[in-house]
């Protein structure tokens, strides 16, 4: 990553922090992939592909 | 939404407000008829029960209701500034919470398509950055029917998997990933 980014970055996280507005209060994530694993054994199945990928 | 656009971090609109988290950020695009509207960048604040590390992704401007709408069409007088922001927000997040994957649903086969293409345009430069995943979801077979009315599809079991984005791999439309999964790059 160049200098140029990290210093954006860093910038943006400085802003968040030190000036940012309240977090949102937490509500349901809501995606059609959520929607398509319903057992912890999909869930498992599917992360392991993924870091394998 | 056929524009081609080019991915840069150094062509950035300002982000005028962003939530200490990091999920919630602002920016104000111009339009082509010369408006300026608010769009906002959110990413979900909790995560699903079985999968702890995986957060959508929802970008557009704001319905009467405050809602994100993600089916919005505009016409964008910057589509690189407004991706780039939209991406970069991303990063800021995901440098802050490096164990986590964003998602982004493809509302129709289109707008999917839309954002395939747009990640083999840029795919050298976002390589730099994220690790993406096109995800298939796959519907079991339960058995071949008897005659043709039977259904053989189990549409409660589907499994999604995922297939690494590389630099010139090519899809079909009609074979279009559901979803989008990124995490940042070691």
């Amino acid at each position: 990553m160049n200098k140029s980014i990290e210093r954006k970055l860093a910038a943006l996280t400085k802003k968040a922090k030190e000036h940012g507005r309240k977090a949102e209060a937490k509500a349901p994530v809501s995606s059609s992939l959520h929607k398509v694993i319903k057992t912890k054994e999909q869930a498992d199945l599917f992360m392991k592909l993924l870091k394998e990928a | 939404m056929a524009v081609a656009f080019n991915i840069d971090f150094n062509n950035l609109y300002e982000i005028d407000n962003i939530s200490t988290d990091l999920r919630w950020s602002s920016f104000r695009s111009n339009l082509n008829n010369g408006q300026e509207i608010p769009l906002v960048v959110k990413i979900s604040n909790e995560s699903h029960a079985l999968l702890p590390n995986v957060y959508n992704l929802a970008f557009g401007p704001l319905n009467p209701k405050g809602k994100i709408d993600d089916k919005a069409e505009l016409n964008h007088a910057d589509y690189s500034k407004v991706f780039s922001t939209i991406l970069f927000s991303a990063l800021a997040y995901l440098n802050n919470n490096p164990d986590h994957y964003l998602g982004i649903d493809g509302s129709d086969n289109a707008r999917a398509y839309f954002y395939y293409r747009a990640i083999q345009r840029n795919f050298r430069y976002l390589d730099q950055h994220f690790r993406i995943f096109g995800i298939k979801y796959f519907v079991r077979i339960t058995r071949f029917g008897k005659t043709q009315y039977d259904n053989p599809f189990d549409f409660e079991d589907i499994m999604p998997y995922p297939f690494k984005i590389e630099k010139g791999s090519r899809i079909s439309q009609d074979q279009m990933y559901n979803y989008f999964i990124f995490n940042l790059k070691d």
